[in-house]
């Protein structure tokens, strides 16, 4: 136990950082998930990461995260707002995003062969290591998780509007121009932040896996957001500390730990004594409320 | 006293763009929205009835011609042809009223009474992905009077359920628009569906 707290006290910010994007990256999964755009959460990470290689591959400074990032968040954005602005089919919008995730992977991989220089910085992200971050990338992953939580805050009823109906949204606001950009701005900016933090493996593991297992049971869109949340923070810590334990890199066993939560939790509802069963909702229309003739 | 119609379109055309090109689905339509009135717009398939909600609402189509508008945007409550917003997710009946404040608040009692208005009472906990078809537009409709929506739209209202339903929504549409606050335009191909309401024929294009 003690061999294991100590070798804990060399990982610490690295397991505070990924806390800090295991703590945005499922709310962000679970406004995908409920816009329909959860391909997004597959595309973007490749892509993000391949715009990260080839910045690095051009010459940006490696240890300069601020250049590194905006570089990669434009890239990403380019690409969001082009999808956003483009009237595709639900089909053609799948395909290109799948398209994005199989083209990002093998640029990513393709640019770390050609350059070393990428290979030697970035190569980590590559094979789940997230044992290099420090106390510079500790405030970085604090301010975008306060950022990013404030904002959701802020604009709460909007965000919510926004994922539900957002022809309704565009109806009933005057800022709707604004809000869309906003949402797509925020999106990536937690998307391509993660993928420097966290790695391409972990971001699409966090956006995606709590999502699949808080969404059963679950009656009401906050509660949803919340227990998403708790699914991957709990499981990716749970799995990280497992792998420091264990000595494996610790992004594959961070995902896998909020797999296995989520299994957990799916069979211990399974097992759960039943609640006592709700009326169930009438099938036939009600009556017509009374006419006024 | 004739008070002036909420919408008003003479001889427009309306269509969409292909590039710097407008394309028309339906030429030369001209109709009125009295205040308090209800008017369902009639035709078949493909001539042009959602384009014309479409244009009117900025959504993607557009028009060329004499539209005059008389309710602000947000005072317009539209209720899809399918109404299967977010499915899938845990999203209740009352989140879908609340949706309609992106930037305000509405407490729940008004929630509630929104639903009970339209036949919901005690659904603002239900998932919206587990009420019928029927259901669902109801839930749309609370959403519009919560609103306090002003010209509710509603595209093939009748598309996806059974004649018992269809009647108890014409009958709730009817009663909506008794205080004359409320107007209501609607397509439909259905035409057995609100006989009594003012009916504009819509014919297809030759070259369509």
């Amino acid at each position: 136990m003690s061999e294991f707290m100590t070798t804990f006290r060399f990982v610490l910010f690295p397991f505070w950082v990924m806390c800090a994007c295991a703590a945005i990256l499922p709310a962000t999964g679970s406004a995908l998930y409920i816009r329909s755009e959860m391909m997004l959460a597959i595309a973007l990470p490749p892509l993000s990461a391949a715009a990260l290689t080839l910045g690095v591959m051009l010459g940006l400074p490696p240890e300069n995260h601020g250049v590194l990032f905006v570089f990669s968040f434009l890239c990403t954005f380019a690409v969001v707002s082009w999808l956003g602005n483009h009237r595709l089919s639900e089909i053609k919008r799948q395909i290109v995003q799948a398209s994005l995730f199989a083209g990002g992977n093998a640029c990513t991989h393709l640019l770390m062969s050609i350059s070393p220089r990428a290979h030697a910085h970035l190569g980590f992200l590559l094979t789940g290591e997230l044992l290099s971050l420090g106390r510079g990338e500790l405030y970085e992953s604090a301010a975008l998780c306060a950022t990013a939580i404030g904002l959701f805050v802020f604009f709460k009823n909007a965000v919510l509007s926004y994922c539900i109906d957002e022809e309704c949204m565009r109806l009933r606001t005057v800022h709707f121009g604004f809000f869309s950009i906003l949402y797509r701005f925020m999106i990536t900016l937690v998307i391509s932040a993660s993928v420097l933090f966290i790695g391409p493996l972990l971001t699409p593991a966090l956006l995606i896996l709590p999502v699949v297992f808080a969404d059963s049971g679950r009656n009401s869109i906050m509660e949803f957001f919340l227990y998403a949340t708790i699914i991957g923070i709990a499981g990716s810590a749970a799995g990280f500390l497992l792998g420091v334990a264990a000595d494996l890199p610790p992004a594959y066993t961070a995902a896998i730990g909020i797999l296995f939560l989520g299994i957990a939790l799916k069979t211990a509802r399974i097992f759960a004594p039943r609640r006592p069963p709700v009326p169930p909702i009438r099938s036939a229309e009600p009556p017509p409320i009374s006419s006024t003739g | 006293m004739n008070a002036s119609p909420i919408l008003s379109i003479n001889k427009a055309d309306f269509g969409y763009m292909a590039g710097l090109r407008f394309v028309p689905v339906i030429s030369n339509v001209s109709f009125e929205v009295p205040p308090g009135s209800f008017v369902v717009l009639e035709g078949p398939n493909g001539c042009g009835k959602s384009t014309i909600l479409r244009a009117l609402l900025k959504m993607g189509a557009v028009f060329q011609g004499d539209v005059i508008l008389r309710v602000p945007m947000e005072k317009i409550g539209y209720i899809p042809q399918e109404p299967e917003l977010a499915r899938n997710a845990p999203i209740t009946a009352g989140d879908i009223v609340r949706s309609a404040f992106p930037f305000g608040k509405i407490d729940n009692t008004s929630i509630s009474r929104a639903l009970a208005r339209v036949g919901l009472e005690n659904k603002d906990g239900v998932r919206y992905g587990s009420l019928s078809g029927g259901q669902r537009r109801r839930a749309l409709l609370a959403r519009a009077l919560a609103h306090d929506a002003r010209l509710i739209i509603l595209d093939e209202p009748t598309a996806n359920i059974d004649r018992e339903t269809e009647r108890s929504l014409e009958f709730m549409l009817f009663d909506l628009i008794a205080n004359g606050k409320i107007s209501i335009l609607a397509t439909t191909h259905a035409a057995h569906w609100a006989k009594s309401a003012r009916r504009i024929s819509l014919v297809r294009r030759e070259d369509a």
